[in-house]
């Protein structure tokens, strides 16, 4: 029982690597957004100690931009109340990393921060963020609570839609549950040595 | 009267403790050949099984150089499949090293209990050594070479468990 503990532990962990949040398929946003914080697709996150969100962000239609940003929500709430003409586009964003998995090279060189993300026609964009990071490619864990906000344009003069795909994952608590099946599991097996040893001299005793 | 009846409970339980400390004594001493041939063999099984576990502590050991670079390789694999990205790819680096240096410690802790649970099952067997000399229908040279085997038996503990100590370099 306690060797199964010890073996399901890692293979449970692993299925709670990743928890999906948000998933929006093919998602409408106005043009407008662009130059209004009223307009913007917000989707608000917790983040919590050593925690990661995981966001893969696509657009696949033609004459379309769509851009992330991600601020604290305290900046997105003063932005949204003054509302000013532009402001989703003049508001800087924390920095979050942008991975490009390249096999001709170390992964090292292919890890980097930005504040934005502007993703045209079948552009597909792999970003964690932590909390905060410098440019470069460092980010690191700040707790509290932040907004993902999407906006964007579409230069076809008869549509105002921009559609884009985003998908939104946190850290599940996978390493919580591989700590607990573990020390469960060790636990066990202690018990059942401490049992058959207990058991062994009560047998030599009784002779 | 309550005081007496009490003191006098305390002093038939100190006898009764005794009594069962005697008997553990006596039943060795006075053991039979079956019994003798029981700790021998108990002892051995228990000795077999720590000494297992030593040897796979320290092949683990041997070889966490081998998995770390196997493991590190799979890393950038993992990342360059696109399975995770460049943060998780960093995270699962130090995490890899970490345990590659558990790895490289663990038989200071796997080692020496396993050194205390093989020298635990040699006593066993010393013990059915020191049976097999006691009895007294059993033929004398086989006695004598049952005590001399006890002897080299204790002597081997005291070796071992005196001798040299376990250590680790963590490179």
């Amino acid at each position: 029982m306690g060797l199964l503990f010890l073996i399901l532990g890692p293979i449970v962990g692993e299925m709670a690597e990743k928890v999906l949040i948000h998933d929006e398929s093919n998602k409408l946003v106005d043009q407008e957004s662009e130059k209004s914080f009223h307009n913007v697709d917000p989707y608000e996150i917790n983040i919590k100690k050593n925690q990661k969100i995981t966001i893969k962000f696509s657009v696949y239609s033609q004459n379309v931009t769509a851009s992330l940003k991600i601020v604290g929500k305290g900046l997105f709430d003063s932005e949204y109340q003054k509302n000013d003409t532009y402001g989703p586009q003049n508001v800087s964003g924390r920095y979050f990393l942008i991975s490009r998995p390249t096999w001709s090279g170390d992964p090292s060189q292919y890890g980097y921060t930005q504040t934005v993300v502007s993703c045209v026609q079948d552009d597909f964009y792999y970003i964690e963020f932590m909390g905060d990071g410098s440019s470069g490619n460092t980010i690191w864990n700040e707790p509290g609570d932040y907004v993902i906000f999407v906006y964007g344009s579409n230069s076809f003069n008869m549509s105002t839609e921009v559609i884009y795909n985003i998908e939104i994952y946190k850290d599940g608590p996978s390493i919580q549950i591989k700590k607990w099946f573990s020390s469960i599991g060790w636990a066990l097996i202690i018990i059942a040595g401490l049992v058959i040893i207990n058991n062994s001299i009560k047998k030599i005793r009784s002779g | 009267m309550a005081k007496k009846s009490s003191s006098k409970k305390e002093t038939i339980k100190e006898d009764t403790k005794e009594d069962k400390e005697v008997d553990i004594w006596e039943k060795l001493i006075d053991m039979d050949r079956r019994k003798a041939t029981k700790f021998i063999i108990g002892g051995m099984i228990i000795a077999i099984i720590f000494g297992t576990i030593a040897l796979t502590s320290i092949s683990l050991a041997n070889n966490s150089y081998d998995w770390e670079n196997y493991m590190l390789h799979e890393n950038d694999l993992g990342y360059w499949r696109g399975d995770y990205g460049y943060q998780e790819y960093l995270e699962r680096d130090k995490e890899i090293y970490a345990r590659a240096d558990w790895m490289r410690f663990q038989p200071v802790i796997f080692e020496n209990i396993a050194r205390i649970g093989v020298n635990l099952g040699l006593i066993f067997v010393m013990v059915g050594f020191i049976g097999y000399s006691a009895d007294e229908d059993m033929d004398p040279k086989k006695r004598q070479l049952s005590f001399l085997l006890a002897a080299l038996i204790i002597t081997i503990v005291m070796f071992t468990a005196l001798s040299s100590g376990v250590t680790i370099t963590i490179k």
